[in-house]
């Protein structure tokens, strides 16, 4: 039997999706957030990157109090130091994608996997009881699609991606940025693998290309089918009966899949 | 039909002042103008995909709804199809019930496992069955849909497992060499070559195909029982009417123009709705002030957004600029939400609520068949 | 005779008394923080008194002439008694002096009684209603103790007439010491002296908030000692006359904020006590009865409620009506600072509105490029680095809002027509930080103030122009704390300008509705600019039908403060009730000024005065001329 359990919060250095300015990425602060309610002051903050981050400023001014920096290179994964520096922390709590870089939401999914332990997504709250054995067990309520929650038990350790819909509300502080600190861990000198496969960047400045078909449509088919897709600007239903109406409604929603009768 | 496809653009119509397009109901126009009719092209059979036989395999995996796919699996199956080439099979393998033939997505294969049906929680059952279906099948591409009903997660545990280097999730664009995401939320495309794992963003693929696949069902793999380390506990039961708003796919919203609430709230229940309202109503006590949507409420996206008797002042339009479908119910053709809409209907809130509610239950008692077909 | 004497040690027990209350209450003062003061400033009281306080009383010649009565005659009697019976000279001729002021004093009091008989509602009752009583039996008790001949007083009499003048000196001296009402003559004298804000008596409007120092973790006021000791001094000056209240706009709009409740709460606070006492109205929806606080407890939520301190548009209204000067303003954002700076707590959207300042520098988190996409088919210069203008254009956050870009285009559209030499800020442009200021987010007003004045220090011009009174505000009267000094002018003043040079020609209007003009707050009460609108709307040949509370005491629109933002619920929205002033004049337009003005105006729901901007009444005169 244990006596306590310990968290942490990872912290990925986030970017505001218009401006680019440095900011504590959403998904994680909700975890961060979370990780508070469950584990008060004892919440661990972890980074993986460079003291310099200027996004940790955020993270303090929303109430982090101290964060440890790993220091990790950005251009590898960072996940097998992670799992290595959280080896022995019961809960891992992650936001589900980061903003900044990649955002694959891969991370929680490696961590536990390299930890070989269980990874619950979307978590929306988690409650750490005592049990019956006299040991931690955690009851994890998940987001579903169109309102619905699940209710999932589980044993410790393990790692929990948070879903932004959290219920815990982020309260930023000027105070606290001043108050807080950033301690830089100890290089672990691992190497880490570096990220795969390879990509090619270009500035988002197009609309994805959908993948289609060859249909053998004419050319000028595809043109009208392409006008008719665009056409902006809706329709207004003046004359006719209110039943009349009330069919043109049905109509829409039928047409676009919005109902399912 | 595509997805996005509008109303006939060739029924009767005349332009109105500002340009806006009006639907001259109860005539009949040149074309014939039916209601419900819409649009309706007649059916005409596909080719098959392929006719050779299957040398290599393309895997799409994904969670069924009810017995169906919706339309963000029917990509992951159609891109299985599209980037296949004649040597490469199609299997679609189907977590949960299938009440629907998905030969026309290009599945020649199909595995339906009714068992691990996304209502309930159980990864490593999941993960053990389909490591027996890549086992037997060894795929060379293996897509999926990025959701939240699942498939995202599952996706994801399989990548952690097999090769995270060759995957690719939230996917935007894909060709038969490539695949393009999103980096630093949207503002950067990467792209690579094309790995085996992917999980495809909702929009990618254009489901309408010109061909068929086989559609042969296959007896799903026997796996010895798993044991889960994480317990389901089940789902919590749920309203829809409280379901939080920023979440609702479907929302009923009330303005001004509406004087009983006791209609708007019917009508949400009749379309499975959650409802919503402007300040205006909220203001006057209509509508409690956690309803209220806008600049200074909450901001929404669903999918579909019924604006009853509001005029669509910026504020308010500010909260449902990420609602795919707004259709407005408006006495007055020149209110602001009128350019907003997709669809508006004039007329006065009551009688066109009431009228639709009977329409809808009409259509759901009946059990009309569904009028669009795919 | 023993009266003479007797009233001789009355008076120096009654110096005593005050002394010692005085003392008292100082002590509770000295608990807030050190604020730079001179004794000297004791010298200026009288002019402060006679030209600066009584500016505000004389809107109410009825108390103005009352308060003349019964303070003049008090203090002339209380005067010539230090002289006739404090230093022991008994002259006839001096009684026949005290027996005049008390007369007087006794008048006054007199009409003091009759307001309160049927008192309005805004004054508190309580211990106030005592006054006229306490303060005739002091005016009646002197008055027959020094002029009575001896012989004709009999014991009784004396004995009577002493106890209403004991009676009555101890409502004046027990007053500051108690924290009753009298307290307001000592502590109101003394504030006139120790003003925070003195620059209001050289005959500038202040109106700049004070900057914090970050740096050495100043983060507002959390609990009563926070404020500066002449802040507390200032709150025992309260009169509780209510004349603020009667103007706020949250108040009349029942949301959970009256002014001269939180003054009054926050004398409680001072004093460790409660507001069980308080006999005026309640904040609305508020109870009275269980706050109280201490100089080292938190104020929120125990004293006062969060709800009552993001009520607030900060118009200032109820500064520019109180007769004792008091700043509730300065309170009110000091309370906020502490609320947001140390806890992150604030309510609403406002916690967005913040982020997006922040991590965009725009309030709606839009992209700095496109701020001024309205002007992109307008062909107008944008500021660049070593090229000099005369002029340029900072356009604010409602350059991101359709609504408001049609009058920046108006306004671009005069200006050319006036050919003036100008260029636009363009995507360099920040937020000024105005609205997060307001809602006591001082660190993120400090940064963009900060960048904003070293994008201006690359560029060459000579004015700046805005449409928008907040950021006329914050660049001309808060950037200077900073080291940015620039000469800002609205664009109302500069069209008047340029319509008095004769540089742009205006046309007669074609607009013959029924007009009014709404002043929005940061023009007005803030920069004291009400007239350049008045004359260019009369140049243009309109008449403007003045709502009842207009120019410096005009009725916000409740656009100010953030408060939309904080939106604390009330039972009616501000904007309704400034539209019905409108509807009394019979307007059918309203001109404004200023882009939250315009926002809030056409945000009122139902039939409404159209709302127009005067940059476009002007604009649309050019038109018409052509
Ligand atoms: C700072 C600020 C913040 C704001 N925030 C919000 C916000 O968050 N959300 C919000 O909604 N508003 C907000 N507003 C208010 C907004 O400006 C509008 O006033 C409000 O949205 C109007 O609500 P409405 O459309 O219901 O009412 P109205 O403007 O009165 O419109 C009613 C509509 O109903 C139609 N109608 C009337 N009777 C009938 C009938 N019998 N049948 C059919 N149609 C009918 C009318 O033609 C009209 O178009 C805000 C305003 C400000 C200034
Ligand atoms: S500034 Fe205006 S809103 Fe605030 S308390 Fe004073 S009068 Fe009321
Ligand atoms: S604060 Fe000023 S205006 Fe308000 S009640 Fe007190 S003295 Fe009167």
């Amino acid at each position: 039997m244990r006596d306590t359990f310990t968290v942490a919060a990872l912290a990925s250095a986030g970017r505001h999706p218009v401006s680019g300015a440095p900011r504590a990425c959403r998904a994680d602060a909700v975890a961060m957030a979370l990780g508070r309610r469950i584990a008060g002051d004892a919440l661990r903050v972890v980074h993986a990157g460079t003291a310099e981050e200027q996004s940790l400023q955020d993270y303090l001014a929303l109430g982090a109090g101290t964060i440890e920096v790993l220091p990790v290179d950005p251009s590898t994964d960072a996940a097998p130091a992670l799992a290595d520096y959280l080896r022995n922390v019961d809960i891992i709590l992650t936001g589900g994608n980061a903003e900044f870089g990649r955002g694959s939401g891969l991370l929680p999914y490696a961590l536990a996997e390299a930890l070989k332990r269980p990874v619950i997504a979307n978590a929306l709250d988690v409650n750490v009881e005592r049990n019956a054995d006299a040991d931690w067990s955690i009851e994890i309520r998940q987001f579903l699609p169109k309102g619905q929650r699940r209710r999932i038990a589980c044993p410790l350790p393990l790692v929990v991606s948070v879903h932004p819909r959290a219920p815990v509300e982020l309260k930023y502080a000027y105070a606290r940025r001043m108050s807080g600190r950033i301690d830089v861990a100890p290089d672990q000198g691992m190497v880490a693998p570096l990220l795969q496969p390879e990509w090619s960047v270009e500035i988002a400045s197009r609309r994805p290309v959908r993948l289609k078909a060859q249909d053998g449509k004419s050319a000028h088919a595809r043109m009208q089918s392409a006008i008719v897709s665009e056409a902006k600007g809706g329709v207004v239903a003046f004359e006719g009966t209110t039943v009349d109406k009330a069919q043109v409604m049905l109509n829409y929603l039928r047409e676009h899949r919005l109902v399912d009768f | 039909m595509s997805g996005v496809k509008r109303i006939d653009p060739r029924r009767p119509y005349c332009l109105s002042p500002s340009g806006l397009r009006r639907i001259v109901l109860g005539e009949s126009g040149g074309a014939g103008f039916q209601f419900g009719a819409m649009a309706r092209p007649h059916k005409k059979v596909k080719p098959r995909r392929t006719h050779e036989p299957a040398k290599h395999w393309h895997m799409a995996i994904a969670h069924s709804n009810r017995g169906r796919l919706d339309d963000h699996a029917r990509e992951a199956v159609a891109a299985s199809a599209i980037l296949a080439t004649p040597e490469i099979g199609v299997i679609a393998v189907i977590l949960g019930d299938l009440h629907e033939d998905i030969a026309a997505l290009g599945a020649d294969r199909i595995v339906v496992i009714p068992e691990l049906d996304a209502a309930r929680f159980q990864p490593q059952r999941e993960e053990a069955v389909i490591q027996a279906l890549l086992d037997e099948y060894q795929p060379a591409q293996v897509l999926m849909p990025d959701n939240m009903l699942g498939d995202g997660d599952l996706g994801r545990r399989l990548i952690a497992k097999h090769e995270r280097a060759a995957a690719a999730t939230h996917v935007v664009e894909l060709d038969r060499q490539h695949v393009s995401v999103r980096w630093n939320s949207g503002t950067i495309f990467a792209k690579s070559i094309l790995p085996r794992f992917v999980l495809l963003t909702p929009g990618t693929v254009d489901i309408e195909l010109p061909f068929v696949g086989a559609g042969e069902q296959t007896a799903p793999p026997q796996i010895s029982s798993v044991t889960e380390v994480c317990r389901d506990l089940g789902l919590e039961p749920t309203e829809m009417s409280d379901i939080a708003l920023e979440e609702a796919d479907f929302i009923v919203s009330a303005g001004n123009g509406v004087r009983n609430v006791e209609t708007i709230d019917t009508l949400a229940r009749t379309l499975g709705a959650a409802v919503g309202a402007s300040r205006v109503a909220v203001d006057e006590g209509k509508l409690p002030r956690d309803k209220q949507i806008g600049a200074s409420g909450k901001t929404v996206s669903a999918t579909t957004y019924f604006a009853i008797g509001i005029s669509g002042a910026v504020q308010h339009l500010q909260g449902i600029k990420s609602c795919r479908h707004v259709i407005a119910i408006n006495r007055d053709a020149g209110a602001p939400i009128v350019k907003r809409a997709d669809l508006t209907v004039i007329g006065d809130a009551e009688e066109l609520m009431q009228a639709l509610i009977t329409r809808v239950e009409q259509a759901r008692n009946q059990g009309e068949a569904g009028e669009v077909e795919r | 005779m023993w009266v003479a004497p007797a009233v001789t040690v009355l008076f120096w027990v009654s110096v005593a008394t005050l002394a010692m209350g005085l003392a008292r209450r100082s002590a509770l003062w000295r608990a807030g923080r050190e604020a730079p003061f001179a004794w000297s400033e004791l010298l200026a009281v009288p002019k402060r008194y006679f030209i600066d306080l009584h500016h505000v009383v004389a809107r109410d010649p009825y108390i103005a002439k009352t308060h003349i009565a019964t303070a003049g005659g008090a203090i002339a009697a209380l005067v010539l008694v230090a002289l006739n019976y404090g230093l022991v000279i008994y002259a006839r001729l001096l009684d026949w002096g005290i027996l005049l002021a008390a007369a007087v004093m006794l008048a006054g009091t007199y009409f003091v009684w009759a307001r309160r008989r049927e008192s309005p509602q805004r004054l508190s009752r309580g211990a106030w209603n005592r006054l006229p009583h306490s303060l005739a039996a002091f005016a009646i008790g002197l008055a027959i103790l020094v002029m009575a001949p001896p012989q004709a007083l009999s014991l009784a009499i004396a004995v009577f007439a002493l106890l209403l003048l004991l009676a009555g000196s101890a409502e004046l001296t027990l007053g500051i010491g108690a924290g009753s009402p009298m307290k307001h003559a000592v502590a109101g004298l003394l504030h006139l002296a120790f003003h925070p804000r003195p620059e209001r008596f050289s005959g500038g409007r202040s109106t700049a908030l004070a900057p914090l120092a970050l740096a050495n973790r100043d983060f507002g006021v959390a609990k009563p000692a926070d404020f500066l000791w002449t802040e507390l001094l200032s709150f025992d000056a309260c009169v509780e006359c209510g004349k603020c209240e009667q103007s706020c706009p949250a108040f009349a709009a029942r949301q959970p904020l009256n002014p001269k409740k939180l003054i009054q709460d926050l004398v409680a606070g001072l004093s460790s006590s409660s507001d069980v006492a308080y006999a005026g109205r309640p904040y609305p929806g508020i109870s009275i009865g269980a706050h109280r606080g201490s100089p080292d407890q938190p104020i929120v939520p125990k004293l006062i409620e969060a709800e009552t301190v993001w009520s607030c548009t900060t118009c200032r209204a109820c500064v520019e009506e109180c007769p004792m000067l008091i700043e509730h303003v300065d309170a009110i954002v000091g309370m906020r600072r502490s609320l947001n700076l140390t806890q992150g707590d604030v309510p609403g959207t406002a916690p967005e509105t913040l982020s997006n300042l922040r991590e965009t520098g725009t309030q709606g988190g839009y992209a700095k490029s496109a701020r001024y996409n309205w002007a992109i088919d307008l062909d107008v210069p944008e500021a660049q680095p070593g090229k000099p203008v005369d002029l340029l254009l900072f356009a604010g956050e409602g350059a991101f809002d359709m609504r408001y870009q049609r009058t920046l285009r108006a306004l671009v559209k005069s200006l050319k027509a006036a050919r003036v030499d100008f260029a636009i800020l363009g995507p360099r442009e920040c937020d000024t930080g105005d609205t997060a200021r307001r809602l006591g987010d001082e660190a993120t007003f400090q940064a963009l103030a900060r960048q904003n004045i070293a994008i201006l220090a690359a560029l060459n011009f000579k004015r700046i122009v805005t449409s928008d009174p907040h950021v006329l505000h914050s660049l001309r009267n808060e950037y200077p704390a900073f080291g940015g000094n620039y000469t800002v002018i609205h664009h109302t003043a500069l069209l008047a300008e340029l319509a008095s040079q004769g540089k742009l020609k205006l046309g007669k209007t074609t607009e013959t509705r029924t007009l009014t003009y709404h002043d929005p707050c940061y023009l007005g009460r803030y920069n004291g600019e009400t007239q350049a609108p008045r004359d260019l709307l009369r140049n243009l040949g309109i008449e403007v039908h003045e709502m009842q509370r207009s120019g410096l005491r005009a009725r916000c629109c409740g656009g100010g403060g953030g408060a939309p933002l904080t939106d604390i619920p009330g039972k009616q929205r501000i904007p309704d009730i400034r539209m019905a002033d409108a509807r009394e004049v019979g307007a059918d337009v309203i001109a404004v000024a200023c882009p939250q003005c315009t926002a809030m105006l056409e945000g009122v729901a139902g039939a409404r005065a159209e709302i127009l901007d005067i940059a476009e009444l002007v604009a649309s005169s050019l038109e018409a001329q052509q």
